[in-house]
């Protein structure tokens, strides 16, 4: 369609008319349609960990547009398309916008000033009458870290109760796990800048291609460029990043274990060991009578060879002994990167999974070096920073601290203010324990600040119970958010939330890289940002003589006065980021930590003298070493652990009652539990309802057809989901995402609440269930 | 310039009756009851909390700049529902049409894009609707026939090593991987035994200016 000149002449005149006629807001409107008139301002995405670095466009104090940023030295303009649709997403018509209280069983209207007296009302109550362990904290790592961090600090510090907890325990906990054990601190010790450099990528239970889908094209432009880029994928569903798979694994559920000795048996048995790096960096451990005991070479080599042969591997798992003997002979010789996420974190052995992938790249040296490291990939933008860094969980505190060393609570309570002996030692509950003493009333009252809990929990149907079934003496539950969502039915008191955009904090991605995302628009109707609120009911705990006076009142104003104490808890830490003051986050695009001055760059990789500052200087400095040494200052005796690990099976195997085993996960256009997704029309058409995926050769048998209504059942609670059938899942198992809301697709009332021993990170990926048509 | 000056009388008004004035800095002492932006009655602990650049607007720090979009193209182009849609997920899959006009293929034009995000598969920004109908679009006026040049050869990895006829007809002959079957009709025996290079070209990057031989 093209106008003529005398067409354009008439309406320009038009327009010059109606803009003097009706003065500067018509004249705008003008303007806008030109669409020269929108600010752009640099943010960072709020989905998932990677962190894409993205411009925002403004106009008016509203979001329109979004575009990846080009200059972001990380992700260089790529951004995925849920991202491209937040503007619709922060400007959604159903955003909460102002609190509301459970009256009568529903929930009503009320002001700020009522609805906080409520809910400091009910803390101050339950702490007094039924001590400071009757509370809880429930954050999530979409959460800014300050407010994280002033939550942490609030509820150990202020309160005394180590019931704090947050989202992440459900995706990351066997990561933390995988590395604390292995190597004495947390955080991946690689960067994205290794994509640029790596030759073989192993892919280990992460669906890359949708979850993570700027990582994935990243790995895919690499390939496509270089020919002898490979890439191994170890997965029991077959899923879109096979499409650039060289070599396919797919083992049956819960049995991977066998799959990574018997990668590291081929390895050791062909001699392609980096002996000189085992010698100067790696001990080998076993738990024997619950207590790890020291190993040498040859017991991990009897070890292996006694039970992991690719041979015996292929009977246990059913990879194919040559696929695990080509895998292991590309892994050794590299460089390579490893990349992983739910599929092995979501598991009862998550913590010795991810051990075993560390010993990959232990024995082989594939560590420190540009393009070889193990990386864990993070679900949501601020696990690592929010939650994890901050030590927002249960066990632990600020920057690699634990509440079981007394030193490292003296140090908090110095910091904070507290009174000495305030951090209690013992860990609180984590959050499936948290969540079943809110079901037997022993917590009384609960904070959730979002996230979803009612809807993301295994086992759903049991905690939202816990969360919102009238009972006498039921315990109260505050739930902040910006959008109603399944949890927010269950509360009795629901605040509205500022988004993202609306305003202004820090997030921490997977690579260790801090952003700042300013506050490009206002928050719609009373809706205020989660650390007004805190500092509003910290305020009102004081005044009520719970939490100490001025505690937290008289410290901090904006978010600018956490950062500046967070610096200071980072200070001679192994997460130094003293240098990273908010001025310089502001300019530029996030600096990776450590960076404890203000002059140092960042570090891409941790652990290697010449890059990692902590070698040069504080606790870990070590001035004996060369440029490019690897040195594990935070491991025992400064070696990583390689770690002998038994084989075990998942907590509900398929069995005859339950012979199909399910597993859940993602779809590209949507988020976890679809709260923010879902509300962009072009998103939630993509996927308007949930699926699930069934082997053909298990639906001929069940006769269940693509598009038929399936009821899968298990022994917690079931679902009706229209089948998809589909060779990606293997024969005996199926896939469903947990995107969606509705009753009948709730698949996580059918999930399984067991969790790892160490990690304490639940079940998801593997329980067993039984299929029929509904 | 009227409209103007009741709209000041009535905010001065306003900010006199709230008795909370026009501040903008929050930080400022703050009565016990007072006001947010929008008017609603807000505790006075909770206005001392905002950041000082929350009512400034943005900080000038942040500020970059930007692409030029035209109104209406704030959102990637959804994809309709086709059989070629559904099944595609790599970029190729995509480009085998996109980028060559096969099948009357609107032929892409991503202008001032970066190349890395060219070079992402497609789906990671355009989001497949099922159910949702082909768009009828009027195909790009041109000087030439449709048929008048052969089709181009994608930059995908799969063709940027491919140099001899066997290589391409490894796949264009059998359909393996879903390539398209080679049918040439009516050509000189000599032109089909030659490279097929010879006359089909190769993108060599989905450059952001690149356009369709067509539009030429």
């Amino acid at each position: 369609m093209t106008n003529s000149r005398r067409e354009f002449m008439k309406t320009s005149a038009m327009l010059s008319v109606a803009a003097f006629a009706e003065g500067p807001r018509c004249m705008s409107n003008v303007l806008a349609k030109s669409g020269d008139d929108i600010e752009w301002v640099k943010s960072v995405c709020r989905f998932c960990g990677t962190g894409c670095g993205v411009i925002l466009g403004v106009r008016d104090r509203r979001l329109v547009a979004l575009r990846g940023d080009p200059k972001h030295p990380t992700t260089k303009g790529l951004v995925c398309a849920k991202s491209l649709f937040l503007p619709k997403i922060v400007h959604a018509e159903d955003r909460l916008q102002h609190p509301m209280i459970r009256k009568n069983g529903e929930l009503q209207r009320a002001s700020w000033e009522e609805a906080m007296s409520l809910v400091a009302e009910k803390f101050a109550t339950a702490i007094q009458k039924h001590g400071k362990d009757s509370v809880a904290y429930y954050g999530s790592g979409q959460a800014m870290s300050e407010e994280s961090y002033l939550a942490n600090r609030l509820f150990k510090g202020g309160i005394g109760t180590n019931n704090v907890e947050g989202n992440p325990r459900l995706c990351m906990a066997s990561a933390v796990g995988g590395y604390v054990t292995t190597f004495g601190k947390d955080e991946p010790m690689g960067c994205y800048d290794d994509i640029e450099h790596a030759k073989v990528f192993f892919l280990v239970g992460s669906n890359t291609a949708e979850c993570h889908p700027t990582i994935f094209d990243q790995i895919l432009s690499r390939k496509q460029k270089n020919h002898d880029v490979l890439v191994i994928v170890l997965d029991p569903r077959y899923q879109p990043v096979g499409s650039i798979a060289d070599i396919y694994m797919q083992p049956k559920p819960g049995m991977d274990l066998a799959v990574f000795h018997a990668i590291a048996q081929v390895i050791v048995k062909e001699g392609l060991c980096d002996m000189e790096f085992i010698d100067k960096n790696v001990q080998f451990k076993i738990v024997e009578n619950g207590k790890p005991e020291q190993v040498d070479f040859a017991t991990y080599e009897k070890f292996l060879g006694d039970h992991f042969t690719p041979e015996q591997a292929e009977l246990i798992t059913g990879v194919p002994a040559q696929d695990i003997r080509e895998a292991a002979r590309l892994i050794a010789r590299g460089p390579t990167m490893s990349l992983w996420t739910m599929g092995l974190n979501q598991r009862t052995r998550g913590v010795w999974a991810n051990n075993l992938m560390h010993n990959m790249h232990l024995i082989t040296g594939q560590i420190g070096k540009p393009g070889a490291t193990p990386f864990s990939l993070t679900g949501q933008p601020n696990a690592c920073g929010g939650v994890r860094d901050t030590g927002s969980l249960c066990h632990i505190l600020p920057y690699g601290r634990s509440v079981k060393k007394a030193k490292h609570r003296e140090e908090m309570e110095k910091l904070w203010g507290s009174e000495p002996g305030t951090i209690p030692a013992k860990p609180g509950l984590h959050t499936i324990e948290m969540f079943r003493a809110l079901g037997r009333d022993e917590i009384q009252a609960m904070l959730v600040l979002t996230t979803n809990p009612g809807h993301s929990l295994p086992n759903c149907g049991e905690h939202r119970d816990a969360m919102g079934k009238p009972r006498p003496n039921k315990p109260f539950v505050c739930v902040i958010d910006a959008y109603p969502t399944r949890t927010t039915e269950l509360a009795d008191v629901v605040l509205p939330a500022a988004m993202w955009s609306e305003k202004s904090g820090v997030f921490g991605m997977s690579e260790r890289r801090y952003q700042y995302h300013p506050q490009v628009c206002d928050a719609p109707g009373e809706a205020r940002s989660d650390f007004d609120v805190l500092l509003d009911f910290a305020k009102r705990l004081e005044d009520a003589g719970v939490v100490p006076k001025g505690y937290v009142s008289s410290k901090f104003k904006t978010t600018d006065d956490v950062w500046d104490e967070m610096r200071e808890a980072s200070k001679n830490t192994a997460y130094d980021f003293y240098g990273m003051t908010r001025a310089r986050l502001k300019k530029e695009r996030g600096v990776r930590w450590p960076a404890p001055t203000t002059d140092h760059p960042g570090t891409a990789r941790r652990f290697v003298k010449g890059d990692d500052p902590c070698l040069d200087a504080g606790p870990y400095a070590d001035r004996s070493l060369a440029e490019g040494d690897v040195k594990f200052y935070a491991a025992p005796d400064h070696r990583a652990i390689v770690w002998l690990r038994p084989l075990e099976g998942p907590a509900e195997p398929a069995d005859e009652e339950y012979p199909f085993s399910l597993s859940t996960g993602r779809v590209l256009e949507h988020w976890h539990t679809g709260t923010m997704t879902m509300r962009a029309p072009e998103l939630r058409a993509a996927y308007p309802e949930p699926f699930v995926e069934i082997h053909t050769a298990d639906a001929r048998e069940l006769g269940i057809r693509s598009g038929m209504p399936v009821r899968i059942q298990s022994r917690r609670g079931e679902a009706v989901i229209k089948a998809r059938v589909v060779d990606m899942p293997q024969r005996g198992t199926v896939f469903v995402p947990f995107c969606w809301e509705d009753d009948a697709g709730f698949i996580n009332r059918v999930t399984i609440d067991a969790y790892d021993p160490g990690s304490k990170q639940p079940e998801y990926k593997i329980c067993a269930v039984q299929l029929s048509l509904a | 310039m009227k409209r103007s000056g009741i709209a000041l009388v009535l905010l001065l008004a306003f900010c006199a009756s709230n008795g909370s004035g026009c501040r903008t800095d929050s930080r400022a002492e703050a009565p016990l009851e007072t006001r947010d932006r929008i008017g609603h009655v807000v505790a006075a602990e909770a206005t001392t909390t905002q950041d000082p650049d929350r009512l400034d607007g943005v900080d000038p720090a942040v500020k970059v700049a930007g692409p030029r979009i035209r109104p209406g193209h704030e959102y990637p182009p959804t994809l309709s529902d086709t059989k070629w849609h559904r099944d595609a997920w790599s970029h190729n899959d995509c480009l085998r049409c996109h980028e060559t006009g096969v099948g009357d293929a609107p032929q892409l034009e991503h202008v001032g894009l970066p190349s890395i995000l060219t070079e992402a598969k497609c789906r990671t920004c355009h989001v497949f609707i099922p159910g949702s109908p082909k768009s009828e679009r009027e195909p790009a006026p041109s000087p030439f026939e449709p048929w008048a040049f052969p089709p181009m050869i994608p930059a995908s990895s799969s063709h940027v090593a491919t140099w001899q006829r066997d290589d391409c007809l490894m796949c264009h002959e059998s359909g393996l991987r879903d390539a398209p079957r080679v049918v040439h009709r009516n050509m000189p025996r000599l032109l089909l035994e030659v490279k097929c290079r010879t006359c089909h070209v190769q993108v060599r990057a989905v450059e952001a200016t690149w356009r369709s031989h067509r539009q030429r």
